[in-house]
């Protein structure tokens, strides 16, 4: 049973890291950005791609895939969605269609079958009576000191301050002089990179495989309908919610998991549509 | 005006005789018929999502009534009932299925509404999955003969029954849907689209028309999922993916989504000419992506605007507004 709690947080703290980056990016731009799965897929891919064919080293990976990822927002930012801004149905439609364009193009390049990486710090350690390897742990204590940071990020640092001003009010935030376009690409960046990392720390627990975007899209939908949209502890307690949720409906139920974190959209829709953090 | 000429059936009644008579023309073409059977059921589908559109209910794709009425339809032959049956039951459980997907989750908008609709389309099919397993396929039963005694029979063993049954299928969803666009509802559809506020105000019960509007579109979708089951011969839930969603959405993105013909004209333009050009067939599905992109970059119109787009604006439009303007002239005595 701890196991199992232990393994909820695991999944529910990446599972914030994706939506947390999904949640900036609309919170900042008014954007729904469908990419956003596909680039947690892109990031886990990659990291396969590099470690088992280049054989590089678990950190260069880490680094590298964070930085393409980070820099692959920054393009789309850049050249899509700066010029179709205001226009939302397009940002819309062509957000789904390049996370269409990465899942083809990835599952042409990789393959379509799952792919196990092999865990990059082997042994175990006992850690309140269960065996856990050392590198959940260590993903466990990234992701969280992750979040920390960014939270540090958002609270004292300018940028931060200044993208939390965009979110909050952009014309105000405008009249400050904090460019909205410089504030965009940034989320974008910190956004995508945060997926991209997520990718690269899943890779060696779970499977990889192309198809894994979808549902990492759909996971963040929910997450971010729970915690409401646009809010940064939101994310995360939709996240570690949704990450219990599955490892224990899992248990319970294994075939009906996404039924019921479907009905548990439902239920937040109908009963507070603004999620646990969100606001109207 | 010249809206009733001749002249302006011309195109229409033409395209409609090589429709009708292609399988005469070209009886061992199976292939041609086939993609055209296809492009006509995308067609259905990216009309019907159209129409949901103009009431600016962000539905993407609306595979998850095409796998109810496909899956359905298949349980209930299977159970042993006849496909003619059949066929209206399903449709109006797959639009009741709809109301009611429809009525908790309308009221939200937008966005919300959109990743709803993604989350319901992979909610049914990986209900079906979990049901019936991943790579389960089931064979689906032949449509039942229709026979008029010592007169005919159609018994659908060959492509050409099957395409006679598609095109007649997408006159009548084409020739309703038209209807309904046309008609006063179709009016307060676009009136909610343009202000839901203002539309609220004259009375206009917009959450009950969007509903509406995702049931129509259920129904005719659950119907086309319906008559393909039987035609594929086996239904399997890899079909029903939301990439599938999504390409009916881009369909009737590049085909345009500011007229009624757009989603017909993208359909028929993205099933029939990828099919002759050499590409790998999942590279396709990048180049369809990367299509979408361009053409809302560059023509936010879709495909029906082109001829716009080149001429400034269409030939019969100038002479309209020429013809127009000279009355106009003359009516104020000049």
């Amino acid at each position: 049973m701890t196991l199992v709690f232990i393994n909820g947080l695991e999944v529910g703290l990446i599972l914030a890291l994706v939506a947390l980056g999904f949640s900036l990016i609309y919170g900042v731009g008014r954007i729904i950005f469908c990419t956003h799965g596909e680039i947690y897929m892109v990031g886990a891919m990659s990291s396969y791609f590099l470690t088992i064919k280049l054989g590089l080293p678990f950190s260069v990976v880490l680094i590298s895939v964070a930085l393409g990822t980070g820099m692959l927002g920054f393009i789309f930012e850049r050249f899509l969605f700066r010029r179709l801004r205001g226009n939302d149905f397009a940002i819309f439609v062509v957000s789904l269609a390049l996370g269409m364009l990465l899942l083809t193009l990835f599952s042409e390049l990789l393959g379509t079958q799952p792919v196990g990486i092999k865990e990059p710090f082997p042994g175990y350690v006992t850690f309140l009576g269960v065996n856990l390897s050392i590198y959940k742990l260590l993903v466990g204590l990234t992701s969280g000191g992750l979040i920390l940071a960014l939270h540090f990020f958002f609270k004292q640092a300018r940028l931060g301050q200044s993208i939390r001003a965009m979110a909050q009010d952009p014309e105000a935030a405008a009249l400050q002089g904090i460019s909205m376009d410089k504030t965009l690409s940034l989320t974008f960046v910190l956004s995508c990179a945060l997926a991209g990392t997520a990718g690269v720390l899943v890779g060696p627990i779970y499977s990889v495989s192309s198809s894994m975007g979808t549902t990492a899209l759909m996971s963040t939908f929910v997450v971010v309908i729970i915690g409401g949209i646009g809010s940064f502890p939101g994310a995360i307690a939709g996240g570690l919610l949704l990450g219990l949720l599955y490892m224990f409906g899992g248990l319970v139920a294994s075939k009906f998991t996404y039924l019921i974190s479907f009905v548990v959209v439902i239920i937040f829709l109908v009963a507070r549509p603004q999620g646990f953090f969100g606001h109207e | 005006m010249s809206k009733n000429r001749l002249i302006n059936y011309i195109p229409g009644l033409t395209l409609a005789i090589i429709i009708l008579t292609l399988p005469l023309i070209a009886p061992h073409q199976t292939y041609l018929l086939h993609v055209i059977i296809i492009a006509s059921i995308f067609c259905i589908l990216a009309t019907s999502l159209r129409l949901v559109y103009t009431a600016n209910v962000w539905l993407v794709g609306p595979i998850a009534f095409y796998a109810l009425g496909a899956y359905g339809l298949t349980l209930l032959t299977r159970a042993g009932l006849p496909f003619w049956i059949c066929l209206p039951l399903i449709g109006v459980a797959v639009a009741i299925i709809a109301w009611g997907f429809g009525y908790v989750t309308i009221r939200v908008r937008g966005l919300y509404f959109a990743i709803l609709s993604i989350a319901f389309t992979e909610v049914i099919r990986l209900t079906f999955v979990d049901t019936l397993g991943q790579h389960m396929t089931l064979m689906v039963p032949p449509i039942n003969a229709i026979s008029i005694p010592h007169l005919f029979v159609i018994d659908f063993t060959s492509k050409i029954d099957y395409y006679y049954l598609f095109i007649a299928l997408l006159a009548i969803t084409l020739f309703i849907l038209y209807r309904v666009e046309k008609s006063p509802i179709g009016a307060n559809f676009k009136a909610i689209a343009q202000s839901e506020s203002l539309a609220e105000s004259l009375g206009i019960n917009a959450v009950r028309h969007k509903v509406l509007a995702l049931s129509v579109c259920a129904f005719f979708v659950g119907i086309a999922g319906a008559f393909f089951a039987p035609y594929n011969q086996t239904i399997s839930p890899q079909s029903f993916t939301v990439g599938a969603s999504m390409m009916v959405l881009i369909l009737m993105v590049v085909g345009g989504v500011g007229s009624f013909w757009g989603p017909v004209i993208g359909a028929t333009f993205l099933t029939i000419v990828p099919q002759y050009l050499p590409v790998n067939p999942v590279l396709e599905y990048s180049i369809y992506a990367a299509l979408v992109i361009v053409i809302l970059y560059f023509l936010p119109g879709g495909l029906v605007s082109i001829p716009q787009e080149i001429q400034g604006k269409a030939w019969w439009q100038k002479t309209r507004e020429a013809r127009a303007n000279l009355l106009a002239r003359i009516g104020r005595g000049l």
